[in-house]
C-alpha cells in the first residue's frame, strides 16, 4: 500500500537528481516547484521508498495533476497508480472537486489513465469525471 | 576578478526573497496539506490492497442475486406443491386419497429439494461473487503488468513550466561564477560540484540562520 507523505526541503536533492533525469521536465522546473502545489504537494512511497512526486493544483472546480516520476521499476508506478488514484478520488470528491485533470504526450500513460477511468478533454489534456458527494 | 554581476546579485536576492515567501507560504498550507494527506493514508487501496480472495459483487447486487434465488425457489415450491396435490386429486377423483401423513411427507420433500436447490443456487452466488472479486484483482494486476512492460517511468506527465524556472537557471549561474570566484581565491578548492549537488548542504544546521538567511543559503547553494 502506497503512502502520501509531505515533501520538505530534504526532498530537494532526489526532486532534482529525478528532474534532471526525465527529458521532459530538465531544464524547464526548480525542486522547490513540486513542494508549491495549491492543492496538495507530496512524496509518493511504496514498501520500497519514494516512487513519484505529486503537486495538485486548483483550476475552476477542477485538480490538476502534476507528476514527477523517479527512475523506478515501471511496475511500482503502475501500482501506485492503482492504488493511489481512487485515494486521491476519494479525497477530491470529498472536497467537492469535480474532476481530475492532467497533461500528457506519453501514449502508454494516456492509455493507461483511459483504463483508469480518464478521458480525453481537449488538446493534451485528460479528465476524469468526479461524483459529487451528496 | 570574475564573479557576478551586481545585477545578478540583486536578482538573486530577490529570488532569496521569493524563496522565503514561498517556505512561508508553505508553512501555511502545511497544516492544510498534513490534514489532507491523513486522509488520503486512511483510504485503503479497494482492489490491489484486497487481494484475491475478494467479493466481486456489490452489496446491493448481492443482495438482488440472492434475492432473486429465494423468491424463484418459493415460487419453485408453490408449484410443485400445487403439481402434487393436483396429481393426488386426480387420482382420487376429486378428493384426496392419500391419508393426511404422506401428503405431508410429500410437501416436507419438496420443501427439502427445495432447500437444497436454493442452498446450491446461493453456493454458485457465493462462488461466483469470489471468482469476480479474484477477476477484478487479476484486472487490476494486468493492467499494471501490462504497463510496467511496455512504458516509460519518465516523460509520463507533461507538467507545466515553472515559473522560477528561469531564474533558477539563472541562479545556477550566479553560484558557477560566484563558485569561481571563490576558486580564483582558494585555489581550486571549492569546485563546481558543490553547486552541482544543490543547496541543501549549504543550509545552516546549527539553528544560527533565520529563515530568510537559510533560503539565501539554500539558493546559493543551487
Amino acid at each position: 500500500m502506497i503512502q502520501f507523505l509531505p515533501t520538505s526541503t530534504d526532498d530537494l536533492p532526489q526532486l532534482t537528481e529525478w528532474i534532471a533525469l526525465d527529458p521532459d521536465h530538465a531544464g524547464k522546473m526548480a525542486a522547490a516547484w513540486w513542494m508549491q502545489g495549491q492543492i496538495l504537494s507530496c512524496r509518493v512511497e511504496d514498501g520500497m521508498g519514494p516512487v513519484m512526486y505529486l503537486r495538485i493544483d486548483r483550476e475552476g472546480m477542477m485538480a490538476r495533476l502534476h507528476i514527477q516520476f523517479g527512475p523506478v521499476a515501471k511496475s511500482r508506478i503502475a501500482r501506485a497508480f492503482i492504488d493511489g488514484i481512487p485515494r486521491m478520488k476519494s479525497m477530491l470528491v470529498g472536497s467537492h472537486y469535480t474532476a481530475m485533470i492532467f497533461e500528457s504526450v506519453s501514449e502508454s500513460l494516456i492509455s493507461f489513465m483511459g483504463q483508469m477511468g480518464f478521458l480525453c478533454y481537449e488538446g493534451n489534456d485528460y479528465v476524469m469525471k468526479l461524483e459529487v458527494a451528496v | 576578478m570574475c564573479g557576478p554581476s551586481q545585477a545578478q546579485q540583486n536578482l538573486e536576492n530577490q529570488e532569496a526573497s521569493f524563496s522565503a515567501t514561498l517556505q512561508q507560504d508553505y508553512s501555511q498550507q502545511f497544516a492544510e496539506q498534513q490534514s489532507i494527506l491523513n486522509n488520503l493514508n486512511s483510504v485503503l487501496s479497494p482492489i490491489v490492497n484486497a487481494g484475491p480472495n475478494q467479493q466481486g459483487y456489490s452489496s446491493q447486487e448481492l443482495s438482488a442475486l440472492n434475492t432473486q434465488a429465494i423468491e424463484s425457489n418459493a415460487q419453485g415450491v408453490n408449484q410443485a406443491e400445487a403439481a402434487a396435490q393436483s396429481r393426488e386429486n386426480a387420482a382420487g377423483g376429486g378428493t384426496s386419497f392419500l391419508p393426511s401423513g404422506v401428503n405431508a411427507q410429500i410437501n416436507a420433500e419438496i420443501g427439502s429439494a427445495a432447500e437444497s436447490n436454493l442452498s446450491q443456487e446461493q453456493l454458485g452466488i457465493t462462488t461466483n461473487n469470489y471468482a469476480q472479486g479474484r477477476q477484478n484483482w487479476q484486472n487490476a494486476l494486468s493492467g499494471e503488468l501490462n504497463v510496467s512492460g511496455q512504458t516509460n517511468p519518465l516523460g509520463y506527465a507533461s507538467a507545466g513550466s515553472s515559473a522560477n524556472s528561469s531564474a533558477f537557471n539563472e541562479a545556477t549561474q550566479i553560484n558557477q561564477e560566484s563558485n569561481q570566484a571563490f576558486s580564483d581565491i582558494l585555489g581550486g578548492v571549492t569546485g563546481i560540484g558543490t553547486a552541482v549537488l544543490g543547496g541543501i548542504g549549504n543550509l545552516d544546521t546549527t539553528g544560527g540562520s533565520t529563515g530568510g538567511e537559510q533560503a539565501f543559503n539554500f539558493v546559493t547553494g543551487l
